[in-house]
């Protein structure tokens, strides 16, 4: 009892000695540890990051519920134009114009397009007959049974012309070839898998967190319907990042220990402000994109998307902590693997011409690169903002599913 | 932040928020007000003052990045001397194999040396007398008896057994004794006392 007395005294005295310890530091020191900080708040990426999802998802959200699709509308138009065909040619007989009567029967087959131009035609042709006839007024009434979709109905009323004309080159049914092609910028954030990695983790922190690179793809987009559209793609890309770095340690036992693991001493260099690396990294992704447009305006649509795709990374030219050698080393291969990616996107697309549009509109993407080396045990989340600009080429157009008898 | 804790003074609040922001002038400020001490918790640890100077740097660089974690509750002090400490840990199983041995005879020999000879020791002796204990040993003693961790947390952290902290530092503060009966039967560190007033 009285030794566990003295002990616990001697613990005591122990720790009030070691709590009045002190010793001052070096000069310099102070100058050391200010190389390795962050020269400023680096730029809340990961809100970014997060604001843009939430945008993408409202921008989805807001699309979503996209009017009634545009076949169905073609369709209606189309039997509704045979229904004015029989009130066009009653109405001729009324009236001393030919050509009334020699436009409605010549049309024989509408598509889309053509529905376009017989839209137009009919206007064309109402507004002579109610000039000659006088029979505004009574056309317009429910008691003429004409259908309220029907073309003439349609005419009576301006903006639905222009409805329609979006509609028709909205509807990009069928497949569609994307080329595209997107600048990045990224911001990384590393988790060590082991305790002993934790101190890779904060020495790369305090030099890498950002990332720039590009990336060029082909995607063939399939429209399911006028408003939605899938895309699977093949793209490749590329990536760098600057290391803040400065001279190795050159002692018998570093250079040792690199040669042993088989790298040239001259090549390790530890972590520090000294001089900078570009570590290069390429990459292949397939991606699988799920997409929504609606007009916005002429010639013009809002898209949303999201999706995921398979990246197989490659290094192309790297320097990696080595936690075991205290050192950076060339380590290529140390990322070639597969890992996966998730994406969102908003764009714009403006229709030039029937078969071409062009896009734009930035995206953003989490990454996800793991590695298990023993030397560098650590996950690397990668969040990325990008800026997507390209085209697309509509490759065929589906065959016309209505004729006119 | 607008955050305030009662442990925390106005200006210290002040300080660690213009940290975070990247202030500079006000890192080198911190970095002034805790390095001495911190240094200290750090040389209990090193073999060198080089090496305790290592630790305490990484220690810092790492106190920086995390700065943004402190949530303004509980002793400051106390969240940069853990930083310290586990950085200092992390150092010696990176750099330095932990060894236990030293003389069995010599460890399991437990005189009955008091506190007496601690108290009247000067500080720097007891650092002194701390740090020619084997590695092993000293990192156990330091991490239970001084920072007082228990030795289930030190066993995680060294990554050895529980019992293995139990029996290390059972072996350590015996061999701490012996040394101190030592001290006490040639007094020496009466002598130093006197040399030193």
């Amino acid at each position: 009892m009285t030794r566990l007395r003295i002990n616990r005294s001697l613990e005591e005295e122990l720790a009030r000695k070691a709590e009045d310890f002190r010793v001052e530091p070096s000069q310099g020191l102070w100058e050391s540890v200010a190389s390795q900080l962050p020269a400023k708040k680096p730029f809340p990426f990961k809100k970014v990051f997060l604001g843009t999802g939430v945008a993408a998802i409202a921008a989805l959200s807001f699309l979503l519920p996209n009017p009634k699709p545009n076949t169905p509308v073609v369709e209606e138009i189309v039997q509704s134009t045979e229904l004015t065909l029989d009130a066009a040619n009653s109405i001729s007989e009324t009236t001393t114009k030919p050509r009334t009567k020699s436009i409605i029967s010549s049309s024989k087959l509408i598509s889309e397009a053509e529905v376009s131009h017989q839209e137009a035609s009919l206007i064309s042709v109402w507004q002579p007959i109610s000039e000659i006839t006088g029979l505004t007024a009574q056309i317009a009434e429910p008691e003429i049974q004409l259908s309220p979709s029907s073309p003439i109905a349609i005419a009576a009323s301006k903006p639905s012309v222009t409805e329609f004309n979006k509609r028709s080159w909205f509807n990009r049914d069928g497949l569609n070839l994307v080329i595209s092609s997107s600048l990045d910028q990224s911001y990384r954030n590393m988790i060590a898998k082991n305790d002993l990695s934790a101190e890779v983790v904060n020495r790369r922190e305090a030099s890498d967190k950002m990332l720039t690179g590009y990336r060029i793809g082909a995607d063939l987009r399939y429209y399911l319907t006028n408003s939605f559209s899938v895309g699977l793609g093949f793209h490749y890309g590329s990536w760098g990042e600057n290391l803040g770095i400065t001279n190795g340690i050159h002692t018998p036992y570093y250079d040792s220990l690199g040669r042993a693991n088989g790298h040239n001493p001259t090549e390790m260099y530890r972590p520090g402000t000294t001089h900078r690396y570009s570590n290069q990294y390429r990459y292949v992704e397939i991606p699988l994109m799920f997409f929504t447009e609606r007009p916005v305006g002429q010639n013009l649509s809002l898209g949303a998307g999201l999706g995921m795709s398979a990246i197989y990374n490659d290094a192309r030219s790297c320097l990696n902590y080595d936690y075991q050698m205290s050192h950076y080393v060339k380590d290529p291969g140390i990322f070639r693997t597969w890992n996966s990616n998730l994406m969102a996107a908003v764009q714009l697309r403006f229709q030039s011409s029937e078969n071409l549009s062009f896009l734009a509109g930035p995206s953003i993407k989490y990454s996800l690169f793991s590695t298990f080396r023993e030397s560098y045990p650590v996950d690397q989340h990668q969040y990325a903002i990008s800026w997507n600009f390209g085209f697309q080429w509509k490759l065929f157009q589906p065959k016309p599913k209505h004729r006119l008898n | 932040m607008g955050i305030k804790s009662s442990w925390l003074s106005n200006d210290e609040t002040s300080l660690i928020q213009a940290c975070i922001q990247g202030n500079r002038a006000a890192q080198q400020k911190l970095f002034e007000v805790y390095s001495p001490k911190m240094l200290g918790v750090a040389f209990r640890y090193a073999n060198s003052r080089e090496e305790a100077e290592d630790m305490l740097q990484e220690g810092f660089i790492r106190i920086f990045q995390k700065l943004n974690t402190f949530r303004f509750q509980g002793s400051f002090e106390g969240w940069i001397r853990r930083i310290i400490v586990n950085t200092a840990i992390n150092h010696i199983r990176k750099y330095q194999n932990l060894k236990y041995e030293c003389e069995i005879e010599e460890a399991y020999y437990i005189p009955a040396a008091s506190s007496d000879a601690i108290a009247s020791m000067y500080t720097r002796e007891v650092i002194q007398l701390l740090h020619d204990l084997p590695l092993g040993y000293r990192t156990v003693l330091n991490l239970y008896a001084i920072e007082g961790y228990s030795h289930r947390e030190i066993g995680e952290m060294l990554g050895i057994e529980e019992s293995s902290s139990r029996s290390q530092y059972t072996r350590a503060k015996s061999l701490l004794q012996k040394r101190l009966q030592k001290l006490e039967e040639y007094g020496i560190a009466e002598n130093d006392k006197a040399s030193h007033q």
